[in-house]
């Protein structure tokens, strides 16, 4: 599988549990039933745990839209009284 | 956190001046900083890893918090704690770049753009001009650590957001910020109804530029609509604009927390660092909860992907706070529109 392809079936991967609670639940308890595969191989595995914590870190980078320039990304700019 | 409330510079738009917050509690002793590492971590044990970020005022003026709270850092994992810091760039010393390397802090330098612009409304309290010695922060920065940069200029009336961005984007920094000021008052900075309009104009080019970075397979620089985007991707609408009170809370330098450091503290007030149990935590959970919804926001389109705008900037600047917030979300749909054939291309925005 060429670099391209393998990060390209692990973006549909990361969409996939992203979007589909059930399947990102069952990806984390059943890998195999999730993928409808046999056993996974450590090197599987360790993609499938790279997609779930894409997954959760997009989960927490979505809870908050805070862009404004005084928030934890910004510097300060609101005029004074 | 409000290290302190004391700062170099009088910068001619600078909210803290105005509001009276410097005083007896100017500057968070040092072990007041070490508590309130170990507070967190008491009283956020639910979470896995917190982000300090450090505010003022200026905090490197409070070098003793600094140096306080990296000593604390390191007798907790690794993980557990990351540290960000907004500053003026202007009196970074070499202890201060030792620290702020090997706590991997992610720096916002206030950089508005060229000296002539820059200089206009940066300067110390004895007037003199800082851009020479920003630009040496920086370079000392990249030079010298390896911590995550992002430029932050202040958009305003003389200096529009494609000057900002070009010139922010000129410059050796990994990611960029440019928001306009916002103008409790009549200030000469202030923008006009033209302003924001080309403000306006400014922005749409800018969700092209984010498209093109897309589509070229590159993280947009400025990534003020990723979150946005990320929320149309995953199909989930939030309540929320930054999680005050229940993700993110703001901590004065005399160890009162609030939901944001931005806000008033009579009304706010959460509780403090040194209360027993960390009742702080719960009592800004049910300050996010009882958050009342602007009657505005009520049916607005835009609410799941707006949160009901800063809660800092709404009850001073709502009008104009929620024209830019509706601006930002219905480019962020366009831009999410873009790639409707192929969504997976969104995650760049996530890093993936």
């Amino acid at each position: 599988m060429s670099a391209t392809t393998g990060k390209k079936a692990n973006r549909q991967l990361i969409l996939q549990a992203l979007t589909d609670p059930k399947f990102r639940k069952q990806l984390a308890d059943d890998p195999e039933a999730a993928l409808g595969s046999g056993k996974l191989s450590e090197a599987r595995r360790r993609e499938v745990a790279l997609v779930l914590a894409t997954v959760k870190g997009i989960q927490a980078q979505i809870s908050a839209v805070g862009d404004q320039l005084l928030c934890a990304n910004g510097g300060c700019g609101i005029a004074k009284a | 956190m409000a290290s302190t409330w004391a700062c170099n510079l009088r910068c001619s738009y600078c909210f803290v001046d105005g509001r009276g917050l410097s005083g007896a509690a100017a500057a968070m002793s040092r072990a007041m900083a070490e508590r309130l590492l170990d507070a967190l971590d008491a009283g956020l044990s639910h979470v896995e890893s917190i982000c300090v970020h450090l505010y003022g005022g200026e905090p490197l003026l409070n070098f003793a918090a600094l140096e306080a709270l990296a000593a604390r850092a390191a007798n907790y994992p690794p993980e557990r704690f990351s540290f960000a810091i907004t500053t003026n760039g202007v009196c970074l010393s070499d202890r201060a770049l030792e620290l702020l390397d090997a706590g991997a802090f992610a720096v916002v330098l206030s950089l508005d753009g060229p000296p002539e612009v820059h200089d206009r409304c940066r300067r110390t309290a004895a007037g003199e001009p800082t851009h020479t010695r920003v630009m040496a922060c920086l370079e000392a920065l990249r030079a010298r650590t390896r911590c995550l940069v992002r430029g932050s200029s202040v958009v305003r009336r003389g200096w529009r957001l494609r000057e900002a961005q070009a010139y922010l984007r000129s410059l050796p920094v990994d990611c960029i910020k440019a928001q306009p000021v916002r103008a409790l008052g009549p200030i000469p900075e202030a923008l006009t109804r033209a302003d924001y309009a080309a403000y306006h104009e400014d922005l749409e080019a800018l969700g092209d530029q984010v498209i093109d970075e897309i589509e070229r397979e590159t993280a947009p620089r400025d990534d003020r609509f990723n979150a946005r985007v990320l929320r149309l991707l995953a199909g989930e609408g939030g309540t929320t604009f930054c999680g005050a009170g229940d993700a993110s809370f703001g901590v004065l330098p005399g160890g009162e927390v609030l939901p944001c450091v931005l806000l008033p503290a009579e009304g706010n007030r959460l509780g403090h660092i040194d209360d027993e149990g960390a009742g702080w935590v719960e009592a800004g959970r049910r300050w996010a909860e009882a958050r009342p919804l602007r009657a505005e926001c009520r049916g607005c389109a835009e609410l799941g992907l707006c949160g009901g705008g800063c809660p800092a900037l709404m009850p001073v600047c709502a009008e104009s706070e929620c024209v830019l917030n509706q601006w930002t979300c219905e480019i962020a749909r366009r831009i999410y529109g873009h790639f409707r054939a192929a969504p997976e291309r969104l995650l760049i925005l996530a890093g993936a």
